[in-house]
């Protein structure tokens, strides 16, 4: 089976700061019947503490059948191991800026990510945040804009993330 | 003649591209008293140097004349059409209305004109044709300008109503006969379709979020946060992850037999070997030193708790479901051995012996924890049970 190998290899690729790739990609390489081949190779990872991530837009998606060619997949550690290359007050800042784009519909100007971060930080510490989340690829600049970067969609399930979040703030309570 | 054909001569005569001639002679046209060039050229949308060299041809063949004109104690220089000029342009308007009524006669985009006597006015309904037009280009230039607004996100794409976007330009579409009109109507169309993709984005995006969740996120503590989204996160997985290429390669030779699910054995690989210390990885940013404290005396009362009784088999102790998970207990147990909080000692029959507390002489043991080994204990201890 080379081309397990093949697609292995390809989630597990680097291309630049963007990471993940696409189910198209997926289908080029096992044709028809790639649902099933690529629910069998999960497995198979699942064994090696490994998972394949779906995710469209910020969206997981759980279920094999409802993936589309431009779903994009990635190969993630299974269990949190409570280590990031992130410092707490940068992963803090990376859930406010994710926040704040999600609710603006998708992008926020670095401006305006700075001022949000300005309550917190200095200018320079906001600024260098910033730089060190887009250098990561938990976030994308584009345009003087900020958006959501593949490698956050890939490791947190934000859906899940705020809603425990404000589940534990007053809001839901 | 019809119009596409004057605009070919127009080409011929002029030199220059025939929609900006002619746009040229419709600005004029609306401009009896005479335009300056620079006015001429912003009301044309043309750079200025294009439109002196398409006035200049005109004037050559004698279309548009050129005045000088004095404002404020300012003199400057303002063209317009010559006689000949203004007639062309009144053919320009008419020449496919005259066609399409002579040939057609019920064209459903020009009924109104039916109720025109054109010998008679002529002129009233020129002005109504222009009223139209001019009407038309400024709905659809707000339109534009909007959609624009949108694509820049500047304002919500749902700001944008597209249902009467479209239906207005169903409502203009047949007015428009000049290129630029023409241009114009074809962009209008190109933006409702990027904001309809921008709509099916924003949706697509949505999460199913309170309102206002953003703020109350940012109500609460950085640290907090941080820790939060850290216990979330199941790290990307790529081959440059250090501490983990060992289980990289192994998942590079990953290969599944087609029949049942258990991976085969990878071809032996020759493998760079990486010895990193806690030092490194703590530079690397790969492991926090607390956490991994915390790891260390979970993993040492799990030993002490386990060879209460007698010591245990190595491979025993850091066998756990998933390779991974045994190549930490592994990484985890070197640095219980070094600090001198458990031994390892050699038992009967070349197995390996370990128990909590510290050697009388220290003595250096070297271990390899390889992919194809802990498939081989998996499967020992799967035969055991059964």
């Amino acid at each position: 089976m080379q081309e397990n190998k093949k697609v292995v290899a390809m989630l597990s690729s680097e291309r630049g700061r963007k990471r993940g790739i696409p189910v198209s990609e997926i289908i080029a390489i096992y044709g028809e019947s790639w649902r099933e081949k690529l629910a069998e190779l999960d497995e198979a990872l699942q064994k090696l503490g490994l998972r394949i991530v779906a995710v469209n837009g910020y969206k997981r998606v759980a279920d094999w059948n409802a993936l589309k060619p431009s779903t994009r997949l990635f190969l993630v550690l299974q269990a949190s191991h409570g280590t990031s290359t992130l410092t707490l007050a940068e992963l803090g800042a990376l859930a406010i800026i994710a926040a704040h784009i999600i609710e603006a519909g998708g992008k926020i100007s670095e401006d305006r990510a700075i001022t949000i971060l300005r309550k917190r930080h200095t200018y320079s510490t906001a600024k260098s945040i910033i730089d060190s989340l887009i250098r990561e690829g938990y976030l994308v600049k584009s345009g003087g804009y900020l958006e959501i970067g593949g490698r956050l969609v890939a490791e947190v399930d934000l859906e899940k993330f705020f809603v425990d979040v404000l589940r534990e703030s007053s809001i839901l309570q | 003649m019809r119009k596409a054909s004057f605009i070919s001569l127009l080409a011929k005569l002029t030199g220059e591209r025939g929609s900006l001639t002619l746009r040229i002679i419709d600005v004029l046209d609306q401009m009896p008293e005479g335009i300056s060039i620079t006015q001429l050229s912003s009301k044309v949308g043309s750079p200025q140097p294009s439109v002196s060299r398409a006035i200049k041809r005109l004037i050559e063949v004698g279309l548009v004349e050129v005045k000088r004109a004095r404002d404020r104690g300012k003199s400057f220089t303002i063209v317009r059409l010559t006689n000949a000029g203004e007639t062309l342009a009144l053919i320009l308007s008419y020449a496919d209305l005259l066609f399409s009524l002579y040939e057609k006669g019920e064209n459903p985009i020009l009924h109104h004109v039916k109720h025109l006597d054109l010998n008679e006015d002529v002129e009233e309904y020129k002005q109504h044709l222009d009223r139209i037009t001019l009407k038309g280009r400024f709905a659809l230039e707000n339109l534009i300008s909007l959609a624009a607004r949108i694509l820049r996100h500047e304002i919500d794409p749902f700001d944008l109503d597209l249902d009467s976007y479209i239906e207005l330009l169903k409502e203009y579409h047949d007015i428009w006969k000049s290129k630029e009109d023409l241009l114009m109507d074809a962009e209008a169309l190109l933006k409702a379709v990027k904001v309809l993709k921008a709509q099916r984005e924003r949706l697509f995006h949505e999460l199913k979020l309170p309102r206002g969740f953003a703020s109350v996120i940012e109500e609460t503590g950085e640290n907090k946060l941080g820790k939060k989204l850290l216990s979330h996160m199941s790290p990307v997985f790529t081959p440059n992850t250090p501490i983990y290429q060992g289980l990289a390669k192994a998942t590079a030779q990953l290969w599944l037999a087609p029949t049942a699910h258990v991976p085969k054995k990878p071809k032996t690989a020759e493998r760079a070997s990486i010895e990193l210390d806690l030092e490194d990885a703590r530079r690397m940013g790969v492991v926090d030193s607390k956490k991994f404290e915390e790891m260390l005396a979970s993993l040492l009362t799990e030993l002490r708790d386990k060879t209460s009784s007698s010591p245990i088999e190595y491979s025993e102790w850091i066998l756990a479901p998933t390779f991974i998970e045994t190549v930490n207990r592994a990484y985890l147990t070197s640095f219980l051995v070094k600090r001198g909080l458990a031994t390892l000692r050699p038992g009967g029959d070349g197995k390996l012996l370990i128990s909590p507390g510290s050697a009388e002489k220290p003595r250096v043991v070297l271990t390899s924890v390889t992919y194809e080994l802990w498939v081989e204990e998996m499967l020992r201890c799967k035969k055991i049970r059964k």
